[in-house]
C-alpha cells in the first residue's frame, strides 16, 4: 500500500515536471516572439495552449484522486497541496505566454517603429525565475527559492521603468498610441509572469518548511540577503 | 534458542565420562577390597583356631576344662580375639572374656552347627554377649571323625569395618583429585579444541565485513588447518574477483567520463541509472544525481522526455535531433540502443548525445550557399540574356536604345564580376589561411585605417556623411595590408551604405588587455536581434531588395571576417534596431606591438 503511494507520488511529480517543462517552452517560445515581433510563433503560442489546460486538468485530478484514496499527512500532503497550487500557477503562466502572444500579433501587424523598446533583460530575468523555482522544486532547494523572491523586485523595477518609459514616447507620439499600449502590456504580462513564478518559489518553501510565508510576511533568512 | 558453546559440550561430556568411569571403578575396587578383608579376617580366625587344636585336645583329653579355659583366656588376650571352646551338646568349656558356667547353651548358634557337622563354620551377627556385629569362624576338633569339640574365634566386625572406612575415605580423596585433575584438564581440552574454531569464526567473520586482507593463522591440527587454508584461499580468491570488479567498473567510468559524448542509462521504469560528465555538461546539471531521479528531474526539455520515452518502448534504435536551450540553442543528436541484461530481457536503454549544434549549422550554411550563389549569378545572367535576345532580334537603327540596353547588359556584368571576384578572394583567403601572414609586415594601424577611409571617402561625400577617425599613432599591427585594407573598406562601406544623410561614421580604436579593438560605429537603421548570428554568412542579407539596390554582392562581411580570422582575431557586431550598429574588429597581442 504505502509503495503503492509512494509511486503515485512520484507519478504526481512527473506530470508537474512535464507541466513544468511544456510551460517553460511556451514562455521561451513568448520570448522568442517579442525579441522577434514573430506573428507565426504568436499564433503557435495561442494554438497550443489547449495542451497546457489539458494537462492542468490531468495533474488536478490525479491529486485529488491520490488525496482520496491514500488521505496522506505532513509532508506527502503538503507536497499534494503545494502541487496543486503549482499547478495553477503554471496554467496561468501559461495564460500569460498566451496573452503575450495575442499583444505580439497585434504588434506584428504595424509597421515597426523607430523607437525600439528592448524587452531581452526583463523577458530573460523572468525565464530565469521560471526556470529556477521549478529548479527548487525539483531538488527541494530553499536557498533557490528564495532567490526567487528576491527577484521578483528587480523585475518590478524592470516593469516600472518601462511603464516610465513608454509614458514619456506616448506624449511625443500621440499617433502610435496604441502601438506603446501593447508595448506596455508586455511588460505587465512579463511582470504577471514573475508574480506566478514567485507564488511558485513560494509553494516550494511551504512545501519544504511547512510555513506560510505570503503576502510579505517571510523574513528572508540571512545567509540569503545579497 | 540459544545454542550450546562447544566447550561446554565438550567439557562436561569428558568430566562426565572420567566420572563415570571414577565411580565405576571406585565402588568395583571398593567391592573387591570388601570382600578380600572379610575373606582373610575369616581365614585369619581359622589359622588361630587350627594353632589352638592340639593345646585344647591335650587338656580336653585329660578332662582339664579348668585348662581349657585357661588357654582361651591367654590366647584370646594375646591376639586380642575372642575365643571360646564348646563340647558337642553345647556346652561351653572355655571363653576368653566370660566365665563358661554362666554361658548359655551354644548348640543352636549356626556356626556350630555347621562346626559339629565336620565343616568351618563362619558367621556374622550380632552378639548378645559382646552387644556387637560380631565375625565368628568355628572349626571342629575332629578325633576318630568325629567332632570332639568346635574351638571358635570371633572378632568384632566394627574392627574390619574401621579398616574398611579408612579404604573408602582413600579411595574418595583419590577419586576427588583425580576428578578435579580430569575436570582441569577436559577443560584445557575442549578449548584447546575450540580456540581455533573461534578464531576461524572471526577470521570468517572478517572476510564478511569485507577486509579480506587479513589472514587466518595456522592452525595446529590438520582438519583446522585444511579449514584455514580453504579459508585463507576463499578470502584470496574473493579479492582477487573484487579487485577484477573494480577495476573494470573503474574503467568502464573511466571510459565514460572520457568520452566527449554524454551518455544516459535508464532503465525500464524511465529512471537514470548512469550518466557520465559529458552528459552532465550537456544537460546542464549541476547537482549531483540523485537515486531514483527521472530525466525530468535533471533537466525540463519535452521533446527528450518524449524520447525517452519513445525509446524504452520501442525496439529498435532509435535516433533523433533536440534543441536545448541554456545560453543559447544547442541541437543535440540523441541515439538510443537496446540495454539487455545477462538473461537476454530489456533493461533499459542506453542513450548517446552528440551536441551536432555546429555540424547542424555548417549543413544549413552549405545548403543556403548553394542555393544562393546560383541565384546571386542567375539574376544578372538572366537579365543580360533577356537584353541580349531584344538586341538580336530588335531594329539596329535605333542606337539611343541600343546604348542604354548595353549599360545595362555592363552593369549586370560588372556586378557579376564583382561577385565573382568576391567569392574568388574568399576562397583564396579560406586556401591560405596560414600563409596570408607570410606576407605581413609590421603597417601603422592608423595609417591603414586612413587609407581605407580615403578609398570610401567619395561615397560619403555623396550623402554628406563624415568619416571621423580617432586612433593612436604608436598602435603597430603586423598585417598583410592589402587583405586588412579591403576589410576595413568593406566595414566603411557598409556603415555609409546603411546610414542616413549628413550623419557621421567613427572609427575608434583601442588597446585592451588581449590586444587591441577597432570599432566602426554609425548611426544607420541598425540591424534587428534575429538576423545578427547570421551576419558574417556568405550571401546572408537582412533585407533582400534594399542590399541589393546598394549594390552589394552579399561577400563584403564575410571576406571582413576570414581577413579577421586569418589574422587570429575575431569581429564582432552589435546593433540597435534605429540607433545604428557597431562592428568591432580584435586583433590578438601577437599581431600587434607598440613601439
Amino acid at each position: 500500500m504505502a509503495k503503492h503511494f509512494q509511486r503515485e507520488l512520484a507519478t504526481i511529480k512527473r506530470m508537474i515536471l512535464s507541466l513544468g517543462a511544456l510551460v517553460e517552452e511556451r514562455v521561451r517560445m513568448a520570448i522568442v516572439a517579442i525579441e522577434n515581433r514573430d506573428a507565426d510563433m504568436a499564433r503557435q503560442i495561442i494554438k497550443l495552449d489547449y495542451e497546457i489546460d489539458e494537462m492542468e486538468v490531468e495533474v488536478e485530478e490525479q491529486c485529488l484522486k491520490v488525496l482520496a484514496l491514500h488521505q496522506p499527512v505532513a509532508v506527502d500532503l503538503r507536497f499534494l497541496v503545494a502541487v496543486i497550487k503549482i499547478n495553477n500557477e503554471l496554467e496561468r503562466i501559461g495564460d500569460e505566454a498566451v496573452n503575450i502572444a495575442h499583444r505580439i500579433s497585434v504588434l506584428a501587424k504595424r509597421k515597426s517603429l523607430d523607437l525600439f523598446f528592448d524587452y531581452s533583460g526583463m523577458a530573460e530575468k523572468v525565464q530565469r525565475m521560471l526556470k529556477m523555482s521549478l529548479d527548487a522544486l525539483v531538488e527541494l532547494d530553499e536557498t533557490l527559492a528564495f532567490q526567487v523572491l528576491a527577484m521578483d523586485d528587480e523585475v518590478d523595477e524592470l516593469k516600472s521603468s518601462a511603464y516610465d518609459r513608454i509614458k514619456s514616447a506616448m506624449s511625443e507620439k500621440s499617433d502610435a498610441i496604441g502601438y506603446l499600449i501593447n508595448l506596455l502590456l508586455i511588460s505587465r504580462h512579463l511582470e504577471r509572469l514573475a508574480d506566478h513564478a514567485t507564488n511558485i518559489a513560494e509553494e516550494v518553501i511551504y512545501l519544504i518548511e511547512g510555513e506560510i510565508i505570503r503576502h510579505g510576511k517571510y523574513p528572508i533568512p540571512d545567509k540569503l540577503r545579497r | 534458542m540459544r545454542k550450546k558453546k562447544l566447550s561446554w559440550i565438550l567439557f562436561f561430556s569428558f568430566s562426565g565420562m572420567t566420572l563415570l568411569s571414577l565411580s565405576i571403578a571406585g565402588g568395583y575396587s571398593f567391592i573387591a577390597s570388601k570382600e578380600f578383608i572379610y575373606a582373610n579376617t575369616a581365614s585369619d580366625l581359622e589359622a588361630r583356631c587350627n594353632i589352638l587344636k592340639k593345646q585344647i585336645w591335650e587338656a580336653l583329653a585329660t578332662g582339664k576344662f579348668k585348662e581349657i579355659d585357661e588357654i582361651c583366656k591367654a590366647a584370646g588376650n594375646a591376639s586380642s580375639s575372642r575365643i571360646t571352646v564348646i563340647l558337642p551338646g553345647g556346652t561351653v568349656v572355655g571363653d576368653t572374656f566370660v566365665n563358661p558356667d554362666k554361658m548359655e547353651n551354644h548348640a543352636n548358634r549356626p556356626e556350630i552347627r555347621e562346626a559339629f557337622s565336620v565343616k568351618t563354620g563362619s558367621s556374622i551377627r550380632y552378639s548378645t554377649t559382646m552387644q556387637n556385629n560380631i565375625m565368628y569362624v568355628a572349626v571342629p576338633l575332629m578325633v576318630d571323625n568325629r567332632a570332639a569339640a568346635v574351638i571358635r574365634t570371633s572378632l568384632a566386625v566394627a574392627a574390619i569395618e574401621d579398616q574398611l572406612g579408612f579404604i573408602r575415605k582413600r579411595l574418595f580423596f583419590a577419586g576427588f583429585l583425580i576428578a578435579l585433575t580430569a575436570a582441569g584438564l577436559s577443560f584445557w581440552i575442549s578449548r584447546r579444541i575450540t580456540n581455533p574454531i573461534q578464531d576461524m569464526k572471526q577470521g570468517a567473520a572478517r572476510f564478511a565485513e569485507g577486509d579480506l586482507d587479513y589472514r587466518l593463522p595456522v592452525a595446529s591440527t590438520e582438519e583446522m588447518v585444511g579449514l584455514s587454508d580453504a579459508l585463507n584461499q576463499m578470502a584470496i580468491q574473493l579479492r582477487r574477483r573484487v579487485k577484477d570488479v573494480m577495476d573494470q567498473r573503474n574503467e568502464l567510468e573511466s571510459v565514460l567520463s572520457a568520452m566527449k559524448e554524454g551518455v544516459i542509462a535508464v532503465d525500464d521504469s524511465e529512471r537514470i541509472i548512469k550518466m557520465n560528465r559529458a552528459a552532465e555538461q550537456i544537460l546542464g546539471v549541476s547537482t549531483p544525481l540523485s537515486p531514483n531521479a527521472g530525466i525530468l528531474e535533471l533537466t525540463r526539455n519535452r521533446d527528450l522526455d518524449r524520447f525517452f520515452k519513445e525509446a524504452l518502448q520501442s525496439t529498435d534504435s532509435t535516433e533523433c535531433d533536440i534543441s536545448f536551450f541554456q545560453k543559447e540553442e544547442r541541437v543535440i543528436n540523441i541515439r538510443s540502443s537496446l540495454l539487455t541484461g545477462t538473461d537476454g530481457d530489456r533493461i533499459g536503454a542506453l542513450l548517446v548525445f552528440n551536441d551536432v549544434t555546429l555540424l547542424r549549422h555548417l549543413e544549413s550554411l552549405r545548403r543556403d550557399f548553394a542555393a544562393s550563389v546560383s541565384h546571386e549569378i542567375k539574376t544578372p545572367l538572366t537579365a543580360i540574356k533577356g537584353f541580349v535576345e531584344t538586341l538580336n532580334s530588335g531594329s539596329p537603327d535605333d542606337s539611343a536604345e541600343t546604348k542604354r540596353f548595353l549599360k545595362i547588359i555592363e552593369k549586370h556584368v560588372v556586378r557579376l564580376e564583382s561577385i565573382i571576384d568576391d567569392l574568388m578572394k574568399l576562397s583564396g583567403i579560406e586556401q591560405e589561411e596560414g600563409e596570408v601572414l607570410k606576407d605581413s609586415q609590421q603597417y601603422r594601424l592608423k595609417e591603414i585605417l586612413e587609407k581605407a577611409a580615403e578609398i570610401c571617402l567619395p561615397k560619403a561625400q555623396e550623402k554628406g556623411i563624415r568619416i571621423e577617425l580617432t586612433s593612436d599613432e604608436k598602435i603597430l599591427v603586423n598585417v598583410n595590408s592589402t587583405l586588412f585594407e579591403q576589410a576595413a573598406v568593406n566595414l566603411i562601406d557598409n556603415a555609409i551604405k546603411y546610414s542616413p544623410v549628413k550623419s557621421v561614421v567613427r572609427i575608434q580604436t583601442e588597446k585592451t588587455e588581449s590586444g587591441i579593438m577597432i570599432r566602426f560605429k554609425d548611426q544607420g537603421i541598425g540591424i534587428e536581434k534575429k538576423h545578427l548570428p547570421r551576419l558574417f554568412e556568405r550571401f546572408y542579407r537582412v533585407d533582400k531588395a534594399r542590399s541589393r539596390s546598394l549594390g552589394g554582392t552579399g561577400l563584403g562581411l564575410a571576406i571582413v571576417k576570414h581577413v579577421v580570422k586569418a589574422h587570429g582575431g575575431q569581429v564582432f557586431v552589435e546593433s540597435i534596431p534605429g540607433k545604428g550598429s557597431t562592428f568591432s574588429i580584435a586583433l590578438p597581442r601577437k599581431e600587434t606591438t607598440s613601439a
